[in-house]
């Protein structure tokens, strides 16, 4: 017969891993965890004051989205900033998100508009004085209230587990979006989806994205040798 | 100093990776059934290994939502859930679609051969494989060489294999195949537009048309 065992043991070590989970990504978000910077278990326990076994699952989760590099028996460390993966990820986000638009913009609701002119308040403010984790946050935020009222929870996922490589984009910013060009463009996508044009929404999130996929081919995208070498796929 | 370690030595990396793959293909081909309890010994004994790679393996496909674990319970593969498969097709085909826009110039003649054959054989074949690194998204993703869009879909073609598997729906399939075989032309041809539409029709009608089959059987066997 198995043993009888109480919820309470597994909902606790889970709220925990959350924690550390919660405080390692702010960390490397913000900047107190540098990038490249080397993860020893016994800093990391002394410095959350935690065991070691929730500390190995959330570094685990976070080197699932790609903030965390871990090489067993040589090293765990804060991912370096990749500007390749970057822009990918950015690229990938930018599909997600056109079509979120088509799909949600034509039936939205006025609670979904209400999110979406607090979030484009706060791009606008923090554009102006260039508080710049503060805007990668609102421009993100802006983007996931229209992934989230779509419902579907696959896509939700994979919005959030990309969005990490967008805030870190911030902390290196350069083209392919200008700070001072965000405001306006979020503007616009806004006024569409307050016309209920998922189309026009869609074409301007398009465009506003656009240019990773030319920088990618620009600058990262490799020969057809070498990709035939080792494929991605 | 840190000690020097090579690639080659971590084989724990290496077993590790082999479990997950024997029991990744027995979850998708359906040896392994939805719902199926998983104990870690029978893993030990089936794979021949210990059980921290078991346990990794198993948290690996987890995260991809194959497995699902109760710690300190029981460990069993995902069933099947038809409103899950219907956003795992709709997000996937977000990111084929938007691929095979924006790749189909950059096609190459070999890749353009390989296309031509992309519709061939029966209907579940050619659907099950286009969806594949061996079809038509393969070719694709390699040709545009955007890691993350590779990673993404690793982790979620599986699941959608899994559901194609699991279906028997004749009909459904062979209007698939009808899309798949409209991408390809469209691929071949260069036009990339056309191409897009086919794969938008492939995953918004075609391919959830075989999830509502698949809920519609489920409900008769209840």
């Amino acid at each position: 017969m198995p043993l009888p065992v109480s919820d309470t043991a597994p909902v606790e070590r889970r709220l925990l891993r959350d924690v550390v989970y919660g405080r390692l990504y702010e960390g490397i978000l913000d900047g107190t965890l540098e990038p490249g910077e080397t993860l020893l278990d016994e800093k990391l326990t002394a410095w959350l004051g935690v065991s070691r076994t929730p500390i190995r699952e959330a570094l685990m989760k976070l080197a699932d989205l790609g903030l965390v590099e871990m090489a067993p028996n040589r090293y765990t460390r804060v991912a370096p900033i990749d500007l390749k993966a970057i822009d990918e990820a950015i690229y990938t986000t930018g599909l997600l998100h056109e079509k979120a638009a088509r799909t949600v913009v034509p039936t939205i609701d006025t609670a979904t508009i209400a999110k979406l002119d607090k979030a484009l308040k706060e791009v606008k403010k923090t554009a102006k004085t260039r508080e710049l984790p503060a805007l990668g946050n609102a421009f993100n935020d802006f983007f996931l209230e229209l992934v989230r009222a779509g419902g579907n929870e696959v896509l939700i996922a994979m919005s959030e587990g990309l969005s990490p490589q967008l805030l870190r984009y911030v902390s290196v910013w350069h083209t392919p979006f200008g700070i001072d060009d965000l405001p306006g463009a979020l503007g616009d996508i806004l006024a569409a989806v307050k016309e209920r044009d998922g189309a026009k929404a869609g074409d301007l999130i398009k465009g506003l994205y656009s240019g990773t996929l030319t920088q990618f081919l620009q600058d990262y995208r490799r020969r057809d040798v070498d990709i035939a070498q080792s494929p991605v796929f | 100093m840190p000690v020097p370690v090579t690639e080659a030595a971590s084989p724990r990396r290496l077993i590790r990776d082999e479990v997950f793959q024997r029991l990744l293909q027995a979850i998708v081909d359906g040896d392994l059934l939805p719902g199926e309890q998983l104990y870690d010994a029978e893993i030990e004994r089936w794979v021949g290994v210990s059980r921290t790679p078991v346990r990794e393996a198993l948290n690996q496909l987890a995260a991809m939502g194959l497995v699902e674990i109760l710690p300190q319970r029981r460990t069993r593969v995902t069933p099947i859930d038809p409103e899950r498969v219907r956003q795992l097709i709709a997000t996937v085909g977000v990111l084929v679609t938007g691929v095979v826009r924006d790749a189909t110039p950059l096609l190459t003649d070999d890749d353009r051969e390989a296309l031509g054959t992309a519709a061939d054989g029966d209907a579940a074949t050619a659907v099950r494989t286009g969806l594949s690194a061996d079809g038509f998204v393969g070719v694709y993703v390699r040709r545009l060489d955007n890691g993350t869009i590779a990673r993404l879909l690793n982790r979620h073609l599986p699941e959608v294999q899994r559901a194609l598997n699991a279906v028997s729906s004749d009909a459904a399939l062979e209007k698939a195949r009808g899309s798949v075989k409209a991408l390809a032309d469209a691929a071949v041809a260069g036009k990339a537009d056309k191409a897009a539409r086919a794969a938008a029709d492939l995953f918004d009608k075609t391919l959830p048309a075989i999830a509502d089959d698949f809920a519609a059987t489920q409900k008769e066997t209840r």
